[in-house]
């Protein structure tokens, strides 16, 4: 375990090397240090969830496009709005012609507050991301979270409240739903113009 | 729990920015607070603030009306997934360097247990406790969810921190 260590370069650095010296690859990661799941296992996979109109949606609806997939919950005071600020101001600024080719999704690792309506505002909240929410059944969300190789958990805070883990990347898939890279988040608008024809 | 809570000190020591400004009577001087608007039903909330000090102090306590708790957190990163922790211990404020807490950093204020919603264009009270200067209240103003600094800052933000051409800096200071 270690302290989520943003953005300092010769911190990655170290980790990056740290990484090589034990014998873990990758070119990928010394690339665009990131989490060691980038490397360990492939990310992505079948889901079926509802977005925030109460429709169904499966991944297979989102070929064609880059995906942006980011796994929160809105009940999350700081990471989270974050990151998908993070994914708007992206969006905002990597031009009209990448941006026409990306779609951002922010699928609930909280499905039981997180109901359509809730997401509905969440989402809406980020103005001109056309962020699209999604949710569903625990047993749907687990589905998801499993292909993305998310293991999300609750856990309690005083007074009665929950919160939970949630991503601490946001995913690229490209547009024939491969992964093809995971960024942080203050990272994603530099990786969407390196990836993004 | 002390282990963590200086490594988050070691992290944000080479963040902190020189400044010039200091508070009237040398203690710390906490500004720019500013929280998010809470979603839907959400019972928890980030508080963002600077605070500078001519003297070396530590925050030790946070506390709100507007909430049951207040408390200190940072981010753990564990396979892929992140969630937060209390700083136990609090947090340095060495003299003469500006700490900030930000989105995308490693520490915000959470609180815990809100009686109400934050709703945009709001604002609230916040109790800071540090260890040799007692109590600051500053008040807190409540932003856009896709908010990332306090919209009165915006421009401040985008030109480096350490760039003092605004006097509103000084003028919004924590009064005791």
């Amino acid at each position: 375990m270690r302290l989520f260590a943003r953005a300092p370069s010769q911190v990655i650095a170290v980790l990056a090397l740290a990484t090589i010296l034990l014998g873990g690859s990758l070119p990928a990661l010394a690339a665009n240090p990131i989490s060691p799941r980038e490397a360990s296992a492939e990310v992505g996979g079948p889901f079926t969830l509802v977005d925030q109109y109460g429709h169904t949606v499966t991944d297979a609806q989102f070929r064609g496009k880059w995906l942006l997939v980011y796994f929160g919950y809105t009940h999350c005071p700081d990471a989270c709005p974050t990151a998908l600020t993070n994914m708007a101001d992206a969006l905002d600024q990597i031009g009209p012609s990448k941006r026409q080719k990306v779609q951002a999704i922010f699928i609930t690792v909280d499905p039981e507050r997180d109901t359509s309506a809730v997401m509905k505002d969440y989402v809406g909240a980020f103005e001109g991301a056309d962020i699209i929410g999604l949710t569903g059944t625990p047993e749907q969300i687990g589905v998801a979270e499993a292909a993305y190789r998310i293991h999300a958990r609750r856990y309690d805070l005083p007074g009665g409240d929950y919160a939970m883990s949630h991503a601490a990347t946001i995913d690229i898939m490209d547009p024939d739903g491969h992964f093809v890279a995971m960024a942080y988040p203050e990272r994603i608008g530099e990786r969407l113009t390196q990836l993004v024809p | 729990m002390l282990r963590l809570t200086m490594l988050a000190a070691a992290v944000l020591l080479p963040l902190a920015t020189m400044s010039a400004g200091v508070a009237d009577d040398g203690g710390p001087k906490v500004d720019h607070a500013w929280a998010r608007a809470t979603p839907g039903a959400a019972r928890t909330g980030a508080v963002y603030f600077r605070i500078e000090s001519a003297t070396d102090d530590r925050l030790i306590g946070l506390a709100s009306p507007v909430a049951a708790k207040a408390e200190l957190h940072t981010h753990l990163e564990e396979n892929g997934v992140m969630q937060m922790r209390e700083v136990e211990g609090g947090l340095a404020v060495p003299a003469g360097q500006e700490v900030e807490l930000k989105p995308g950093g490693l520490l915000h204020v959470m609180l815990i247990d809100l009686n109400q919603k934050l709703k945009a264009g709001d604002s609230f009270p916040l109790t800071l406790t540090f260890q040799n200067a007692g109590s600051r209240e500053v008040t807190v103003k409540v932003e856009r969810l896709g908010a990332m600094g306090p919209s009165d800052a915006r421009s401040d933000a985008m030109a480096h921190a350490a760039i003092h051409h605004d006097s509103g800096h000084s003028a919004e200071g924590a009064k005791p």
